[in-house]
């Protein structure tokens, strides 16, 4: 198969994907034993004020009429409906959140990069020595804690008990918001201050997210690393007697590097699945927040907009991932064909 | 929250998969392997130790673990509660004790339900492909873009939040993972040479799922399920921190977390010491897991297997 | 990284110190107030909670308010003064002629109008309160500067109602060139912006989405002008952030402070702690059905909570007891020793149990009672996040293994408990009420009449005798009668005992003691307009 009729195959794949996604989604909030236009309107509600709650959310039509009502606005007039609980359209509410959630993965995600692919260098050179299992157990040790209790413990550490950094929020100072993106705003205004400031609030949610996620790049690079240190050519090149350094520098870890790089797409889903909770703690106004709190008040709107954009982002990131992998790897094609 | 199954559009089962043959023969190699690894051996402990006390625990509380005793509340650690006391006076060891016992059924429970299901789905996917495979695998595409985290609180929501309920949900969100790997094990399995042979004897698709996909699926499934008793468990608590997962005055670890939170100030062992027992017993799981992997590595299995044969000689001539 | 790299760290370490230094801002001109979660909406049609109370309160005006911290005398704001006709069924309002929004334009009389016929017409959560007594043609322009409203039926608390954030003036200009009215609609432009729509001493000048909002002081304001220029309020659900933030005075003001955190803050030599009692009471709902059907066994549970050691450890001490509907202080409000009330009584609660027929299954004092094949229990409701309320029910709980009584304590976010309520699907609710206007008929009429007290807490209790005297309270208004209702309607609520009244709350508020000018009413939010720092 051409890498082009490849590519157009999968994201037509997508299609399909997002819409059972959103199915998904209506099948569930359908059966939650909830009323939420009763809670949105408040305790003291009359019953034709729920009523006219009801008929403008839909509530009462079929599902399939619900899901035909929802596609058509997102279609039509990229309208994600009206959020009941922040009293903001969707849309505007997601544009407002988004940068943050994407600039706090963005950030995770290249500390993940920066710590996970050199521990996972050293730790194949360095294979069974202490220097290996050290770093084997600092990556399964940040699989293995909780987002929400290391977080909980870095911001009681860092904040409450060193006062050395902030403990929630993205920034204390006033800027002009072009972007949403504080860090670039800030650079945008000409503001070094405010820039540090966002690049201090930054430092634990980020840290926090990157300890977590980088224990699975460690162990890709580390398993790829070995590979090619047994791998002929360079077992040949040390035969013929080239120092390690070079051997190892000039060819093992460029090649070493490729499968890691294939799964950061993989990672940066991660990062972003983690953020609902890490921004619950760190007060982060990014879209995992919103998100949970919708949950919580079966905000409808809100809850089917973020699934879908998360999905998006999920399904876009595998493809990239995918795409990439093919072009390294043209088997894959050929095995995402079957008769 | 681990997001357990996206990493499936990964190579990583792939990866895995490449690695991995049906090694079930050689069980006894592979528990030489894994004896002589000092980090699987110290994790396959602290699994032990957490099974333990999720059985005995609730006997060996020196406290009620439920009951109120408000008198007694934020007590720091002492001789006498070694790990402090909580909002109610109760005793944060005991409570501990009583609570292991969850987590465990929380891993139990959630990968009772998702293992079997993705197995079932991804062995029908890869042995009859076709469309049954097209549609198997959009719907699991579909259960992985999800954000993981969000469906299972809603379901939760939608069930009720209970720690059961948790745990349906995230079984909701776990099988799509075992469906992938056993469907490319089983795609794999269906172009060799003995099931080709196999079918042209006439054998049934069942014949051909028990006999030969599954067991290539063995291994592969044990190292995932070790690692993803920890997920699990880590994941079952996210829930409960959350408010989705188990009811008070249930002694749930991530709960005690999560009741914690607002009084870290004045009371940091309320949280402290549950999220520490939550890393241990999941880095148990997670080291024991690791080592399974290695000990089922080919290559790591080609080196070791020298020295095992010359052992297991030595000590046959010995007797 | 080599040589760019190190550069960049250091550009990072200069700003972070100058980020850091630039932190401490501790001009006259501005002040923060802590918000401890975001407000709902800036819509006086839509909001229906603390937070955007405190944001639509100083940014918009209504036509009469509360005399400083007193609850019981009513203030002229927009309406220099005001006349009742004899049958308490039209209100006369003289406006003010000197008003003007926060765009320049005169607030007249047809302002007035419009903003009542638009919460009417929106028809949003607390347009109730307005269409309880007013419909469309209600309020009508005698001239410019005079207004009558002319009430459906009469109703003591008119007065009142007009106090709430929902009777407040928005300039029609604006409304109209953002949208207008839609009938049945919350209005989106309005819920997050103010843009010359207000009146107030100030305007809303920012508002970051779960970040934080900001306050311009509006220089042309028709009465006292605010002190301070600008109002920063950063939005921190943490609480534990909150404290940090007041202990390092990067937080001036903080309300509405839980309970369960003051000990965090005690010491502090920069805070002051006041704790003013408010009108917001705690209560147990408890379903009339199953064994709750029978007055014997609400009683018994009622002696069965520890009223005591809740106030004293869950509040920490930072409650009073509250033992009817109406709270203490409030017009209406009976004393305890008239109206009865319920104590810590173990002994006296397995007495009524013993006589009602409730058998223990073994000896007495172990497992639990039951009687013709049903245990004596119920499950009750606790609002996930509401650490007192949980906390209450642990204890409760506790209390009523001794009388043998099953309690089960089920956690549950607001949105389910409605339906849950609703369906009779539980047998309680940890519950509470916040005033939406300091009047007896707000707390009675939500609470104790049976329709209401089914719709909102799924009781299912039913006593005609209760809803003929709340009914008749509403329109009585001779002052020393409509006392005397209460007092009846607050004996029968002893007698039924269809709720355990727990506790009056307080507000912890909390001010960096270079903060003046604070002044507490009850049941309104903050006003920015007096405060001030010092220094």
């Amino acid at each position: 198969m051409r890498l082009s009729t490849y590519i157009v195959r999968r994201v037509a794949m997508l299609v399909p994907v997002l819409l059972g996604v959103l199915v998904l989604i209506f099948v569930i909030a359908y059966v939650i034993p909830a009323d939420p236009a009763r809670a949105w309107a408040g305790p003291r509600a009359r019953a034709e004020q729920v009523q006219a709650l009801e008929e403008r959310y839909h509530l009462n039509d079929p599902i399939y009429t619900q899901i035909g009502i929802y596609l058509k606005n997102v279609l039509l007039h990229f309208d994600l409906g009206v959020s009941p609980t922040t009293g903001r359209p969707v849309r505007d509410d997601l544009k407002a959140f988004f940068p943050a959630t994407f600039e706090l993965a963005m950030c995770a995600f290249f500390l993940a990069i920066a710590l996970g692919i050199p521990l996972g260098v050293i730790s194949a050179l360095r294979r069974n020595r202490p220097t290996d299992h050290f770093s084997r157990v600092v990556a399964l040790t940040g699989v293995s804690t909780p987002l929400f209790w290391s977080a909980l413990l870095l911001q009681f550490l860092f904040y409450f008990k060193l006062g050395w950094l902030p403990a929630m929020g993205r920034s204390t100072i006033d800027i002009t918001r072009y972007t949403g993106f504080v860090l670039i705003d800030s650079v945008l205004n000409w503001n070094w201050t405010a820039f540090g400031d966002a690049a201090i609030h930054m430092i634990l949610p980020a840290a926090t997210l990157a300890f977590y996620s980088m224990g699975y790049l460690v162990r890709i690079t580390r398993g790829s690393m070995l590979e090619i240190l047994e791998a002929e050519y360079v077992i040949t090149a040390r035969a013929k007697g080239l120092p390690r350094k070079i051997v190892i520098y000039r060819h093992a870890l460029k090649n070493a590097i490729i499968p890691p790089l294939t799964v950061l797409g993989v990672e940066f889903g991660w990062l972003l699945g983690g953020t609902v909770l890490l921004e619950t703690i760190f007060a982060w106004p990014g879209m995992g927040r919103y998100a949970a709190g919708s949950i919580v008040m079966v905000d409808l709107p809100a809850v089917v907009g973020y699934t879908l954009v998360v999905a998006m982002i999920m399904l876009l990131s595998n493809l990239v991932v995918d795409i990439l992998y093919s072009v390294i790897d043209p088997r894959i094609r050929v095995g995402g064909k079957r008769r | 929250m681990r997001i357990p199954g996206s990493m499936l559009f990964s190579s990583r089962y792939r990866l895995l998969q490449k690695r991995l043959h049906p090694i079930t023969k050689e069980w006894g190699l592979t528990f030489y392997v894994l004896r002589h690894s000092k980090l699987a051996v110290v994790g396959g402990l602290t699994a032990l130790a957490f099974i333990f006390i999720a059985l005995f625990g609730s006997l060996l509380a020196p406290y009620d673990p439920i009951s109120a005793n408000i008198q007694d509340r934020f007590q720091p650690p002492s001789a006498s509660h070694p790990l402090g006391t909580d909002t109610m006076g109760r005793d944060v060891m005991s409570r501990m004790l009583a609570g292991a016992q969850h987590s465990i059924k929380a891993g139990l429970i959630v990968l009772a339900i998702a293992v079997p299901l993705g197995v079932l789905l991804g062995g029908i996917a890869g042995l009859f492909g076709g469309w049954i495979d097209e549609v198997i695998m959009r719907v699991t595409d579909m259960f992985l873009a999800f954000p993981s985290l969000v469906l299972a609180m809603a379901f939760s929501a939608a069930l009720g939040p209970s720690l059961f309920n948790a745990m349906i949900a995230l079984s909701v969100v776990w099988w799509p993972m075992y469906a992938r790997l056993v469907r490319g094990q089983a795609l794999a399995v269906r172009e060799t040479s003995y099931v080709e042979a196999a079918r042209s004897r006439g054998a049934s698709s069942l014949h051909i799922m028990f006999k030969h996909i599954l067991p290539n699926c063995l291994s592969p499934i044990l190292v995932t399920l070790t690692l993803d008793m920890g997920w699990v468990i880590t994941a079952a608590a996210s829930l409960s921190f959350l408010g989705f997962g188990a009811q008070p005055p249930i002694p749930e670890w991530g709960r005690m977390v999560s009741d914690g939170r607002i009084y870290m100030l004045r009371a940091w062992w309320m949280s402290v010491f549950p999220g520490l027992g939550i890393v241990l017993v999941v880095l148990g799981f997670n080291l024991l897991g690791d080592g399974i992997r290695d000990s089922l590595d080919p290559k790591l299995r080609r080196l070791t297997e020298v020295t095992w044969k010359r052992e297991k000689i030595s000590s046959s001539s010995t007797d | 990284m080599g040589r760019k790299g190190n550069w960049l760290v250091l550009g990072l370490v200069v700003s972070l110190v100058i980020g850091m230094a630039s932190v401490g801002f501790g001009a006259t001109g501005k002040l923060v107030y802590l918000f401890y979660g975001e407000p709902g909406e800036a819509d006086p049609a839509t909001a229906y909670d603390m937070r955007s109370s405190t944001l639509i309160n100083n940014v918009y005006d209504r036509l009469l308010t509360y005399e400083g911290s007193d609850a019981t005398k009513f203030a002229p704001m927009l309406a220099e003064r005001w006349e009742v006709s004899a049958d308490g069924k039209t209100i006369t309002f003289h406006l003010r002629k000197d008003a003007t929004f926060h765009d320049g334009s005169a607030l007249t009389a047809e302002d007035v109008r419009y903003s009542f016929n638009r919460v009417l017409t929106m028809n949003q959560p607390p347009s109730w309160m307005l269409s309880q007594m007013m419909n469309q043609d209600s309020t009508v322009v005698v001239d410019p500067y005079t207004v009558e409203i002319h009430l459906t039926q009469a109703y003591a608390a008119a007065l009142g109602v007009l106090t709430h954030t929902v009777a407040s003036i928005v300039n029609s200009a604006v409304v109209e060139a953002n949208g207008g009215i839609v009938a049945d609609q919350e209005s989106t432009w309005m819920n997050q912006n103010e843009g010359g729509a207000g009146s107030g001493p100030y305007m809303l000048k920012e508002w970051i989405p779960a970040e934080r909002l900001t306050f311009e002081r509006f220089d042309g304001y028709w009465g006292k002008k605010a002190i301070t220029k600008t109002i920063e309020c950063p939005i921190v659900p943490e609480v534990g952030t909150r404290v940090l933030m007041l202990r390092a005075g990067d937080a001036d003001v903080h309300d509405q402070f839980p309970e369960t955190n003051v000990a965090d803050l005690e010491g502090a030599p920069n805070l002051t702690i006041l704790t003013p009692a408010t009108f917001n009471i705690d209560f147990i709902a408890l379903g009339c059905r199953g064994p709750m059907a029978e007055q014997a066994v609400r009683q018994a549970v009622s002696y069965a909570f520890p009223y005591a050691m809740a106030l004293e450890f869950v509040y920490n001490g930072l409650a009073i007891r509250s033992t009817g509907p109406i709270p203490s202080g409030m017009f209406g409000y009976v004393d305890p020793a008239a109206g009865g009330r319920y104590d810590y009584n173990i002994v006296k609660a397995n007495q009524l149990l013993d006589a009602a027929g409730w058998k223990w299954a073994g000896a007495a004092g172990e497992g639990y009672r039951a009687k013709d094949g049903v245990e004596l229990g119920m499950e009750v409701l606790a609002p996930i996040g509401e650490e007192v309320k949980m906390q209450e029910a642990l204890l409760w709980q506790d209390s009523l293994r001794q009388i043998g009584f099953n309690l089960k304590i089920r956690e549950i976010v607001y949105a389910m408990m409605y339906r849950t309520v609703r369906n009779h699907d539980t047998d309680g609710i940890m519950s509470g009420w916040l005033p939406d206007y300091a009047d007896p008929d707000n707390y009675v009429d939500a609470i104790c009449n049976s329709g209401n007290a089914d719709a909102i807490y799924g009781n299912q209790y039913n006593s005609p005798a209760m809803d003929a005297l709340i009914l008749q309270a509403k329109s009585e208004i001779d002052v020393a009668k409509r006392a005397d209702l209460y007092r009846q309607i607050q004996e029968i609520s002893f007698q039924d005992a269809p709720y355990i009244w727990v506790s009056q709350r307080s507000n912890v508020v909390i001010l960096n003691n270079a903060v003046k000018g604070f002044y507490y009413n009850p049941i309104l939010p903050i006003d920015f307009s007096t405060l001030y720092k010092e220094g």
